[in-house]
Protein backbone atom coordinates (compact mmCIF):
# COMPACT_ATOMS: atom_id res chain seq x y z
CA UNK A 1 0.00 0.00 0.00
CA UNK A 2 1.19 3.23 -0.95
CA UNK A 3 2.01 5.61 1.74
CA UNK A 4 0.33 9.47 1.65
CA UNK A 5 2.95 12.03 0.91
CA UNK A 6 1.19 14.72 3.36
CA UNK A 7 -0.46 15.20 5.86
CA UNK A 8 -4.84 14.81 6.24
CA UNK A 9 -6.74 17.67 7.17
CA UNK A 10 -7.60 16.09 10.70
CA UNK A 11 -3.95 15.96 11.64
CA UNK A 12 -3.43 19.85 10.55
CA UNK A 13 -6.32 20.26 13.06
CA UNK A 14 -5.38 18.43 16.01
CA UNK A 15 -1.78 20.03 15.54
CA UNK A 16 -3.00 23.84 15.56
CA UNK A 17 -5.30 23.43 18.05
CA UNK A 18 -2.56 21.39 20.65
CA UNK A 19 -0.49 24.28 19.49
CA UNK A 20 -3.26 27.07 20.25
CA UNK A 21 -3.59 25.56 23.63
CA UNK A 22 0.04 24.77 24.29
CA UNK A 23 0.33 28.95 23.04
CA UNK A 24 -2.74 30.44 25.52
CA UNK A 25 -1.20 28.64 28.33
CA UNK A 26 1.95 30.09 27.99
CA UNK A 27 0.94 33.49 27.33
CA UNK A 28 -0.94 33.39 30.41
CA UNK A 29 2.30 31.93 32.09
CA UNK A 30 4.03 35.28 30.96
CA UNK A 31 1.75 37.68 31.32
CA UNK A 32 1.65 36.09 35.03
CA UNK A 33 5.69 36.28 35.61
CA UNK A 34 5.68 40.15 33.70
CA UNK A 35 2.86 41.17 36.44
CA UNK A 36 4.96 39.71 39.35
CA UNK A 37 8.51 41.07 38.32
CA UNK A 38 6.37 44.61 38.38
CA UNK A 39 4.76 43.63 41.91
CA UNK A 40 8.91 42.93 42.96
CA UNK A 41 10.06 46.20 41.37
CA UNK A 42 7.77 47.82 42.85
CA UNK A 43 8.10 46.26 46.52
CA UNK A 44 12.09 46.89 46.14
CA UNK A 45 11.29 50.64 45.26
CA UNK A 46 8.70 50.88 48.29
CA UNK A 47 11.39 49.68 50.74
CA UNK A 48 14.05 51.77 49.03
CA UNK A 49 11.98 55.05 49.82
CA UNK A 50 10.83 53.62 53.38
CA UNK A 51 15.01 53.71 54.34
CA UNK A 52 15.29 56.99 52.63
CA UNK A 53 12.22 58.42 54.75
CA UNK A 54 13.15 56.46 57.82
CA UNK A 55 16.86 58.07 57.61
CA UNK A 56 15.85 61.46 56.43
CA UNK A 57 13.22 61.97 58.96
CA UNK A 58 14.78 60.96 61.91
CA UNK A 59 17.54 63.03 61.01
CA UNK A 60 15.11 66.49 60.77
CA UNK A 61 13.33 65.31 64.01
CA UNK A 62 16.02 64.97 65.86
CA UNK A 63 17.60 68.60 65.05
CA UNK A 64 13.72 69.77 65.77
CA UNK A 65 13.11 71.68 68.87
CA UNK A 66 8.85 71.34 68.55
CA UNK A 67 6.75 70.06 66.03
CA UNK A 68 3.08 71.23 64.94
CA UNK A 69 0.90 68.59 63.97
CA UNK A 70 -2.26 69.32 61.62
CA UNK A 71 -4.76 67.17 59.67
CA UNK A 72 -6.33 68.02 56.70
CA UNK A 73 -8.75 64.95 55.15
CA UNK A 74 -6.34 62.47 54.23
CA UNK A 75 -3.12 64.85 54.81
CA UNK A 76 -0.86 65.37 57.78
CA UNK A 77 1.03 68.05 57.58
CA UNK A 78 4.49 68.31 60.21
CA UNK A 79 6.20 71.25 60.45
CA UNK A 80 9.65 70.66 62.35
CA UNK A 81 10.76 73.52 63.94
CA UNK A 82 14.13 74.54 64.37
CA UNK A 83 15.77 77.41 66.46
CA UNK A 84 18.70 78.00 63.78
CA UNK A 85 17.32 77.50 60.42
CA UNK A 86 13.51 77.59 58.26
CA UNK A 87 11.10 74.70 59.36
CA UNK A 88 10.77 71.92 57.88
CA UNK A 89 7.49 70.75 56.50
CA UNK A 90 6.18 67.35 55.63
CA UNK A 91 3.52 66.32 53.98
CA UNK A 92 2.01 62.58 54.38
CA UNK A 93 -0.72 62.07 51.59
CA UNK A 94 -1.58 58.55 50.94
CA UNK A 95 0.75 57.20 48.77
CA UNK A 96 3.28 59.95 49.10
CA UNK A 97 5.30 62.14 51.35
CA UNK A 98 6.84 65.51 50.40
CA UNK A 99 9.68 67.45 52.08
CA UNK A 100 9.90 70.93 52.32
CA UNK A 101 12.62 73.42 53.81
CA UNK A 102 13.49 77.05 52.98
CA UNK A 103 17.32 77.64 52.25
CA UNK A 104 19.14 80.89 51.59
CA UNK A 105 18.54 83.10 49.06
CA UNK A 106 14.96 81.92 48.37
CA UNK A 107 16.07 78.71 47.32
CA UNK A 108 13.72 75.87 48.25
CA UNK A 109 14.60 72.31 49.17
CA UNK A 110 11.94 69.47 48.26
CA UNK A 111 11.97 66.21 48.14
CA UNK A 112 9.13 63.09 47.73
CA UNK A 113 8.74 59.87 48.70
CA UNK A 114 6.70 57.99 46.50
CA UNK A 115 4.62 54.72 47.70
CA UNK A 116 3.58 51.87 45.58
CA UNK A 117 -0.13 51.91 47.31
CA UNK A 118 -1.95 54.03 49.05
CA UNK A 119 -1.24 54.07 53.27
CA UNK A 120 -3.17 55.68 55.80
CA UNK A 121 -0.80 57.73 58.26
CA UNK A 122 -1.45 57.98 62.02
CA UNK A 123 0.77 60.71 63.59
CA UNK A 124 1.24 61.65 67.00
CA UNK A 125 3.49 63.41 69.76
CA UNK A 126 4.79 61.23 72.56
CA UNK A 127 5.22 61.97 76.45
CA UNK A 128 8.25 60.84 78.33
CA UNK A 129 10.90 62.07 76.43
CA UNK A 130 9.42 64.09 73.74
CA UNK A 131 9.03 61.97 70.43
CA UNK A 132 7.15 62.04 67.42
CA UNK A 133 5.72 58.78 66.10
CA UNK A 134 4.31 58.40 62.63
CA UNK A 135 3.31 54.93 61.44
CA UNK A 136 1.30 53.65 58.80
CA UNK A 137 -2.01 51.83 59.46
CA UNK A 138 -2.67 49.32 56.60
CA UNK A 139 -5.42 46.86 55.89
CA UNK A 140 -5.89 43.61 53.98
CA UNK A 141 -7.40 45.23 51.24
CA UNK A 142 -5.06 48.44 50.73
CA UNK A 143 -4.63 48.61 47.21
CA UNK A 144 -0.52 48.96 46.50
CA UNK A 145 1.40 47.40 43.08
CA UNK A 146 3.90 45.77 45.44
CA UNK A 147 3.15 42.84 46.68
CA UNK A 148 2.24 43.91 50.01
CA UNK A 149 1.14 47.25 51.69
CA UNK A 150 4.25 49.38 52.86
CA UNK A 151 4.59 48.94 56.79
CA UNK A 152 6.06 52.22 58.64
CA UNK A 153 6.87 52.99 61.83
CA UNK A 154 9.23 55.59 63.14
CA UNK A 155 9.53 57.05 66.56
CA UNK A 156 12.26 59.73 67.25
CA UNK A 157 12.86 62.56 69.70
CA UNK A 158 12.95 65.76 69.71
CA UNK A 159 16.66 66.67 70.55
CA UNK A 160 16.61 70.57 69.30
CA UNK A 161 15.13 71.71 72.58
CA UNK A 162 17.87 70.29 74.60
CA UNK A 163 20.01 73.50 75.68
CA UNK A 164 23.77 72.64 76.19
CA UNK A 165 25.38 74.62 79.21
CA UNK A 166 26.62 77.84 78.75
CA UNK A 167 30.60 77.23 78.81
CA UNK A 168 32.58 78.28 81.81
CA UNK A 169 34.73 81.18 81.71
CA UNK B 1 22.30 1.13 -6.47
CA UNK B 2 19.28 2.33 -4.47
CA UNK B 3 19.93 3.56 -0.92
CA UNK B 4 17.17 2.10 1.43
CA UNK B 5 15.49 5.30 3.15
CA UNK B 6 15.72 5.01 7.50
CA UNK B 7 12.00 3.51 8.76
CA UNK B 8 9.75 6.24 9.51
CA UNK B 9 8.82 6.05 13.33
CA UNK B 10 5.58 7.18 14.46
CA UNK B 11 6.05 6.75 18.49
CA UNK B 12 8.63 7.06 21.50
CA UNK B 13 10.58 4.75 23.32
CA UNK B 14 9.85 4.29 26.58
CA UNK B 15 13.53 5.52 27.68
CA UNK B 16 13.09 8.24 25.57
CA UNK B 17 9.80 9.04 27.84
CA UNK B 18 11.45 8.96 30.82
CA UNK B 19 14.42 10.69 29.80
CA UNK B 20 12.11 13.86 28.81
CA UNK B 21 10.09 13.32 32.23
CA UNK B 22 13.11 13.83 34.25
CA UNK B 23 14.67 16.52 32.63
CA UNK B 24 11.42 18.27 33.27
CA UNK B 25 11.61 17.20 36.90
CA UNK B 26 14.84 18.47 37.17
CA UNK B 27 14.44 21.94 35.73
CA UNK B 28 10.65 22.41 37.68
CA UNK B 29 12.65 20.84 41.06
CA UNK B 30 15.77 23.33 40.22
CA UNK B 31 12.92 26.21 40.08
CA UNK B 32 10.72 25.49 43.00
CA UNK B 33 13.56 26.36 45.81
CA UNK B 34 14.74 29.61 43.62
CA UNK B 35 11.22 30.71 43.71
CA UNK B 36 10.55 29.97 47.61
CA UNK B 37 13.85 31.67 48.82
CA UNK B 38 13.21 34.67 46.49
CA UNK B 39 10.08 34.86 48.29
CA UNK B 40 11.71 34.17 51.95
CA UNK B 41 14.43 37.05 50.93
CA UNK B 42 11.80 39.40 50.03
CA UNK B 43 10.43 38.84 53.42
CA UNK B 44 13.75 39.09 54.71
CA UNK B 45 14.32 42.49 53.26
CA UNK B 46 11.67 44.09 54.87
CA UNK B 47 11.74 42.31 58.42
CA UNK B 48 15.22 43.82 58.31
CA UNK B 49 14.21 47.86 57.85
CA UNK B 50 11.82 46.95 60.74
CA UNK B 51 13.65 45.39 62.74
CA UNK B 52 16.31 48.38 62.29
CA UNK B 53 13.60 50.50 62.53
CA UNK B 54 12.36 48.78 65.92
CA UNK B 55 15.64 49.30 67.66
CA UNK B 56 16.21 52.79 66.30
CA UNK B 57 12.65 53.59 68.18
CA UNK B 58 13.48 51.61 71.40
CA UNK B 59 17.46 53.36 71.60
CA UNK B 60 15.90 56.77 71.08
CA UNK B 61 13.23 56.36 73.45
CA UNK B 62 15.86 54.79 76.30
CA UNK B 63 18.87 57.17 75.60
CA UNK B 64 16.20 59.92 76.52
CA UNK B 65 15.09 58.94 79.91
CA UNK B 66 16.79 60.29 83.25
CA UNK B 67 19.96 57.16 84.34
CA UNK B 68 18.03 55.82 87.18
CA UNK B 69 14.77 54.95 85.01
CA UNK B 70 17.22 53.07 82.98
CA UNK B 71 17.59 49.81 83.90
CA UNK B 72 14.09 49.43 84.76
CA UNK B 73 13.01 49.91 81.45
CA UNK B 74 15.92 48.22 79.48
CA UNK B 75 14.56 45.31 81.74
CA UNK B 76 10.92 45.81 80.58
CA UNK B 77 10.92 45.88 77.05
CA UNK B 78 8.04 46.05 74.57
CA UNK B 79 7.45 43.52 72.45
CA UNK B 80 8.62 43.87 69.02
CA UNK B 81 6.09 44.11 66.21
CA UNK B 82 7.83 41.22 64.27
CA UNK B 83 6.44 38.06 64.57
CA UNK B 84 8.60 35.11 66.61
CA UNK B 85 10.91 38.19 67.25
CA UNK B 86 12.63 38.57 70.50
CA UNK B 87 14.04 41.77 71.99
CA UNK B 88 16.92 42.06 74.89
CA UNK B 89 18.99 44.88 76.02
CA UNK B 90 21.82 45.48 78.47
CA UNK B 91 22.95 48.86 80.00
CA UNK B 92 27.27 48.97 81.07
CA UNK B 93 27.83 51.77 83.27
CA UNK B 94 31.15 53.53 81.81
CA UNK B 95 33.19 56.38 82.24
CA UNK B 96 31.52 58.37 79.55
CA UNK B 97 27.79 57.36 80.76
CA UNK B 98 26.17 54.33 80.13
CA UNK B 99 25.72 51.95 76.98
CA UNK B 100 22.93 50.80 76.40
CA UNK B 101 23.11 47.72 73.98
CA UNK B 102 19.97 46.30 72.10
CA UNK B 103 19.52 43.00 70.37
CA UNK B 104 16.69 41.88 68.06
CA UNK B 105 16.65 38.15 67.70
CA UNK B 106 14.40 35.83 65.38
CA UNK B 107 13.73 32.04 65.90
CA UNK B 108 15.90 30.00 63.19
CA UNK B 109 13.17 27.67 61.56
CA UNK B 110 16.26 26.24 59.40
CA UNK B 111 16.68 29.46 58.04
CA UNK B 112 19.73 31.58 59.27
CA UNK B 113 18.45 34.91 60.16
CA UNK B 114 21.26 36.90 62.07
CA UNK B 115 20.48 38.98 65.13
CA UNK B 116 20.93 42.66 64.72
CA UNK B 117 22.48 44.67 67.47
CA UNK B 118 22.24 48.81 67.94
CA UNK B 119 24.23 50.36 70.44
CA UNK B 120 23.46 53.88 72.14
CA UNK B 121 25.03 56.21 74.86
CA UNK B 122 23.38 58.09 77.70
CA UNK B 123 25.00 60.60 79.02
CA UNK B 124 24.79 62.44 82.48
CA UNK B 125 22.70 65.05 82.00
CA UNK B 126 24.72 68.62 82.63
CA UNK B 127 22.07 71.59 83.78
CA UNK B 128 23.13 75.23 83.88
CA UNK B 129 22.61 75.25 87.65
CA UNK B 130 25.71 72.10 87.64
CA UNK B 131 27.57 74.38 85.63
CA UNK B 132 27.29 77.28 88.13
CA UNK B 133 28.19 74.85 91.18
CA UNK B 134 31.50 73.94 90.09
CA UNK B 135 34.57 75.93 91.61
Amino acid sequence: MKKPAGVSLIETLVIMSAASVILTLSSVTIHRVMQIHKKVEATHADEATAWRLSTRLRHDVHQASDALIEQQADTWRVTLLHKAAEPTIYRFQQETVSREQKLAEGKVARDVFPFAGNATWEIEELTGPPRLRIRTATSPGTLTRAAAPVKIDITARLLGARQAPEATP
Amino acid sequence: MAIPSPRKRNAVTVIETLISFTLLITIFGACMPVVVRHHQLLADERDYRLATDELSNQLDRLVGLPAMELDDAVANLPAPTMKGAKLVGETEELELGVRVTLTLRWPEHGVRRPAITLVGWSFPTVTPSDVEATP
